[in-house]
């Protein structure tokens, strides 16, 4: 693959380099010269001293991390949510990108496609304000329903073990436009000519779905779980924070890294304190996806991220 | 360096004093209740010479005490970053209208920097570390001891003979402000004590037969009438609950389980208490006595008979707002002299109050307030701004009302009221945040109160009963981590206990007990224990 | 175009499923939209519903109070989204075409660069830091359009995978041939191939400057700076933290005519409205964008 770089083979890329420049500067200063506050995690920070002259205080910063019987449920928690969102988004999405591509009807697929992307729109202090709609045990209309058909009314707000399925479709109601999105994209961009050849050989929708469109689609797949892993370790504050109604009943299984920090730091916090969170977050999802990407180079290195 | 300059500029001050002395009658606030505030400096001159050991004394023109301060031929602007309750559309004529009350004599403005709730933590957490130049900020007592640590707060007391105004209000409760060595906030000033009380809707009251009267008396935080003022409240919620079934009885945000400032005192953060209205002085955990299981069984037993709203358990809208919507009988709230008053007004329904405790003087109060960033430009302006406003009226209404004249007007009474019969949504500039500026007793109070409540106010502030912690506030520094750990326990089981929705309640207590003690609350308790000891033994 | 039985069959049960996830998409912001005009006492005592008994204004006309502000910053945020959009759709593309380039002298080292801003950051602080100490963004208009928002590593990785796969190697090397430049190749090629992509970008990042508040908080305190999704959410949380912490006012009543429910549901709808108005209009693009691609159907 290597090929030897000589100047003449090297010159006619400069062109290329030049057009990459105004990226490669921006995200210089936007992502890797704050990166330097990294330090602050393993310091007690002074601002009198300034970043780099306070005093290193060791692993200290990360202590209130793992000092709880709480850990383990927390990283649980967070792993498991981000698996189970990877999947449901990424299956959701490339269903509803497919079954988009193939209405006819140009009116109807407008209105699909609108649609599905709306409560990507909302914030999530106001999709919790909805939830609380439904859900709330005095007033929500769930409950309505379940009292005029007679029945005894769910404590949503106490009851932990629904709410694995609550947030999953939460978060799939609210991102899953996303994913379709870039999919539905990425479907717009195969060849229609695959499409005419398996027709003309006999294939069935199914078939073209499983032998053409995703095949297709593997690079874009690829690259979102790839980058969904990346973020394994963090969590949707406001999904996690905000839809449960801060219920403290509820944090076996609402309970993640982020709500943990925010809530253990809401009084006394400290940057340092806070920015070992972050670390220890990015240091996991930056091994995880190395890994996986690792995996993927070995099945296909054309499809690998880097 | 510069304070010892000052000290040897003596001459120049006891010039200008015995110039001020002359005009000593003009005492630089023009508005009555500001005559009324007698904890306030208002009578600065005398203040001023017992104000602080440095011997320099100074008055302004119109009478303000500014200490060793002298007047700089420099303008400075202050920046002063305080609580808004919502965003106002003349704000920079307010901002010029505050600069002018001290410029002329103190050749000093002010930049407003305004925050709100929701935005004051994330603001100053990145306003604080990075240095931005900043002079005083609204500060929770619970953030105090980590920007100490990370150096963003200065310690007042080098600035000692530039405040006369100041230590004269903060008097001895200066322990309370203090973290450590170091004097770290100037508290608001507002009621330093509360009972604690239900909030009823009289009408409702007296549709059922009673009379507030007959709820004199009660006082939960006493054992031995724990359960006959606990009988009286239950049968008044069977009443109501029968009588208006279309009625929740009860709902809202405080719980007698969080009143850890009021049957106890919670020593700044409710880990490891002084039981009995700060009575002894044994550090204790109030979350395993017999005192709280019993409030939160009695909370459970209401739960369960139906009485609380089905949604308790998550409720995070105040009770004001809830008795508004005309649905609700009763919920828990703190009182203080105005309590009608300002309920009436904020619930709009026929508001009563039923008192459940004593009131307990305690230093909690006293750790709100303003802190001097590390990051001000100049330090020693800075203080002789703040002890200059803090006895000005004209500042005070200012910054809470807004523009006499346009944002509000004086009455017949002498209080503030809305212009032509206006409220809150006519005009465009109108906090009401008083308890969370630097002096509301120098200024207006609003329509509704009795003339006199500012005196009314001083009464009340000593309390029925002293907390023996009064004047004492621990340094959580070196227990940081466990009080971490514990906020984090607190906010998983604390709610469900209190709040009584948790079906087992023994277990429960037992399980959120455990967690605590796992989270290092013995520590915390040891080292309060400790820290408490030296402090008896200094001031004792 | 005659449809076969099975394609008939086909249609109607894919557009049967599409409905039903269009109502499930929908009605909640109906439901929304239906709380922001009951009356706010209906909505405590009855609870929600889409057939409220009552219906009432005061949510809208709180805001109508203050429409001064509220139009100024729409204003505002109209010209931070165009700007901002209009540099990331430049400023990705630049950086994805090379990328998606295989013969790229030093390809992985630039894929890894932009990579790794995805895993890291320095927080919060240091950003802060670094924006206001040395760029001075602080209350101008920079601070909605340079922190983070102008190029994400994530878009620049779409666009560059979608390079990658949708356009055939061939056209490029007939267009080298030809003795086209990569600047020529990059737009007459390029680019429009990959309208598909950089339309969906393009609304990703557009929703992104309408919809970001974080920038604001940080970067913006003076009201008159305040983008529409700033001031909102500051209403938000001011009419929140009036709700939650009555306590130690004086009692001038600031509660008393702020409905509280009813006014979230109000202010979140209004700072959709605008979105919703725009929305079909950008979709004419979006499918054309998508019907240059597919030819099929």
């Amino acid at each position: 693959m290597k090929q030897k770089l000589t100047w003449a083979h090297f010159k006619q890329f400069i062109p290329l380099y030049i057009m990459m420049v105004p990226s490669l500067v921006y995200i210089f200063i936007n992502n890797y010269i704050p990166m330097a506050g990294i330090v602050v995690a393993f310091k007690k920070y002074n601002v009198n001293d300034g970043m780099f002259g306070s005093a290193w205080c060791g692993l200290d910063n990360f202590q209130f991390l793992f000092g709880t019987s709480d850990a383990f449920v927390m990283i649980r928690n967070t792993l498991l949510y981000n698996v189970a969102f990877i999947i449901v988004n990424q299956c959701l999405g490339i269903a509803l990108a497919i079954i988009i591509s193939d209405v006819i009807n140009k009116g109807l697929k407008k209105l699909y496609q609108s649609s599905i992307l709306l409560p990507f729109l909302l914030s999530m202090v106001v999709v919790s304000y909805i939830v609380f709609a439904f859900l709330s045990q005095e007033n929500g209309m769930i409950n309505a329903v379940l009292k005029s058909m007679g029945k005894d009314i769910v404590y949503w707000y106490q009851d932990n073990g629904p709410w694995p399925f609550i947030l999953i479709f939460v978060n799939a109601w609210k991102g899953v436009g996303y994913g379709a999105l870039i999919y539905i994209a990425g479907i717009a961009g195969i060849d229609p000519a695959f499409y005419e050849a398996a027709e003309l050989d006999g294939a069935n929708k199914w078939q073209q779905i499983t032998k053409i469109t995703l095949p297709c689609l593997v690079p874009q797949i690829i690259t979102l779980v790839l980058m969904a892993i990346g973020r394994i370790f963090a969590s949707d504050f406001g999904l996690f924070y905000q839809i449960p109604q801060n219920s403290g009943a509820l944090f076996p299984t609402t309970q993640t890294i982020d709500t943990y920090v925010y809530r253990a730091l809401i009084q006394a916090g400290g940057i340092g304190r806070s920015s070992a969170a972050g670390v220890f977050q990015s240091v996991v999802g930056f091994t995880l996806v190395m890994i996986s990407n690792a995996v993927v180079r070995k099945i296909s290195a054309e499809n690998a991220m880097f | 360096m510069k304070k010892k300059i000052l000290c040897g500029m003596l001459a120049a001050m006891m010039v200008s004093g015995a110039l001020v002395s002359c005009g000593g009658g003009d005492t630089g606030s023009s508005t009555p209740a500001a005559d009324n505030g007698s904890t306030t400096a208002s009578d600065s001159a005398e203040g001023g010479e017992e104000g602080g050991e440095a011997a320099a004394s100074g008055t302004t023109a119109s009478g303000v005490n500014i200490g060793s301060y002298t007047v700089s031929e420099d303008p400075y602007t202050v920046k002063f970053l305080y609580l808004l309750a919502q965003e106002g559309d003349h704000f920079d004529e307010i901002e010029a209208a505050a600069s002018a009350v001290t410029m002329e004599e103190l050749n000093i403005g002010v930049e407003f920097i305004p925050v709100t709730y929701g935005t004051i933590d994330t603001n100053l957490n990145t306003m604080l570390p990075a240095g931005e130049p900043l002079d005083w900020f609204t500060c929770f007592a619970g953030n105090q001891g980590t920007y100490l640590d990370s150096g963003y707060i200065v310690d007042l007391n080098d600035y000692q003979s530039l405040m006369p105004n100041i230590m004269e209000y903060v008097g001895d409760g200066i322990g309370n402000c203090m973290i450590g060595e170091d004097w770290v906030v100037i508290p608001s000033n507002y009621e330093r004590t509360a009972w604690t009380c239900y909030l009823v809707r009289n009408d409702i009251l007296e549709d059922c037969g009673y009379t507030i009267e007959d709820f004199d008396g009660i006082d939960l935080g006493d054992p031995d009438k724990f359960q006959e003022g606990a009988d009286k409240l239950t049968e008044l919620f069977a009443t109501v609950a029968e009588k208006h079934p279309e009625m929740v009885v009860l709902n809202g945000t405080m719980f007698l389980g969080t009143q850890s400032s009021c049957y106890v005192d919670g020593l700044s953060d409710g880990f490891g208490v002084l039981e009995n209205y700060g009575q002894t002085t044994t550090v204790t955990n109030w979350y395993e006595s017999e005192q709280w299981a019993n409030f939160a069984k009695l909370n459970q037993q209401w739960f369960q008979a139906g009485y609380a709203s089905q949604d308790i358990g998550t409720n995070v809208d105040s009770i004001e707002p809830i008795l508004k919507a005309g649905n609700t009988f009763a919920g828990l709230c703190n009182a203080k002299p105005n309590t009608i008053a300002e309920k009436l007004s904020q619930c709009a329904q026929d508001i009563n109050v039923i008192k459940l405790s004593k009131t307990m003087l305690s230093g909690g109060n006293m750790g709100n307030g303003f802190c001097l960033s590390s990051a001000s430009e100049n330090k020693e302006a800075a203080c002789a701004w703040y002890n200059y406003i803090f006895q000005s009226g004209e500042f005070n209404d200012l910054i809470n009302w807004g523009i006499e004249g346009t944002d509000w007007v004086e009455n017949e009474e002498g209080l503030a009221d809305f212009p032509d019969g206006g409220d809150a949504t006519t005009v465009s500039y109108h906090n009401d945040y008083g308890w969370i500026y630097p002096n509301q007793m120098v200024g207006h109070a609003w329509a509704g109160n009795d003339p006199d409540v500012w005196d009314q106010y001083v009464d009340f502030n000593k309390g029925d009963v002293v907390s023996q912690g009064y004047g004492f506030r621990y340094d959580n520094r070196p227990v940081i981590n466990e009080v971490v750990a514990c906020n984090a326990v607190n906010s998983q089981y604390q709610a469900q206990i209190v709040r009584g929705v948790a079906t087992d309640m023994d277990a429960a207590i037992q399980e959120y007990n455990n967690a605590l003690y796992d989270a290092g609350l013995q520590t915390i308790i040891d080292e309060k224990q400790n820290q408490l000891n030296a402090w008896l033994e200094a001031n004792g | 175009m005659v449809l076969s039985k099975g394609e008939k069959a086909y249609q109607v049960g894919i557009n049967i499923v599409l409905i039903i996830v269009t109502l499930v998409m929908i009605l909640p912001i109906v439901l929304l939209f239906m709380c922001s005009i009951t009356d706010e006492n209906t909505l405590i005592n009855n609870g929600y519903s889409f057939f409220p008994e009552k219906f009432g204004l005061t949510a809208y006309q709180y805001i109508w109070q203050n429409r001064g502000t509220v139009l100024r910053s729409y204003g505002l945020t109209i010209v931070v989204t165009v700007i901002g959009t209009a540099c990331t759709l430049i400023l990705t593309s630049l950086i994805a075409y090379p990328l998606s380039l295989r013969n790229l002298p030093g390809r992985p080292f630039f894929n890894f660069y932009v990579f790794f801003t995805m895993l890291f950051s320095g927080g919060l602080v240091p950003a802060y830091i670094m924006w206001t100490n040395t760029f001075h963004i602080k209350n101008t208009i920079f601070a909605y359009l340079l922190p983070n928002l102008l190029l994400s590593a994530y878009n620049i990785i779409l666009v560059r995978t979608f390079f990658m796969t949708s356009i055939p190697d061939a056209l490029y090397e007939a267009a080298r041939i030809d003795g086209a430049s990569y600047f020529t190749i990059y737009w007459k090629i390029v680019l429009p191939m990959g309208k598909p992509i950089m339309v969906t970008i393009g609304l990703f990042s557009g929703l992104g400057f309408w919809n970001d508040w974080t920038n604001g908080l940080y970067y913006v305190n003076r009201s008159e700076m305040f983008t529409t999704q700033v001031l909102l959410n500051r209403m938000i949380q001011d009419i929140q933290a009036l709700a939650n912490n009555p306590g130690g006012g004086s009692g001038s009543g600031a509660l008393v005519n702020l409905p509280t429910v009813s006014i979230r549901m109000a202010i979140a709808f209004v700072a959709i409205l605008p979105i919703l108005v725009v929305y079909p209009f950008l979709q004419k693009y979006f499918a054309s964008g998508i019907a240059l691609g597919a030819v099929k159907g």
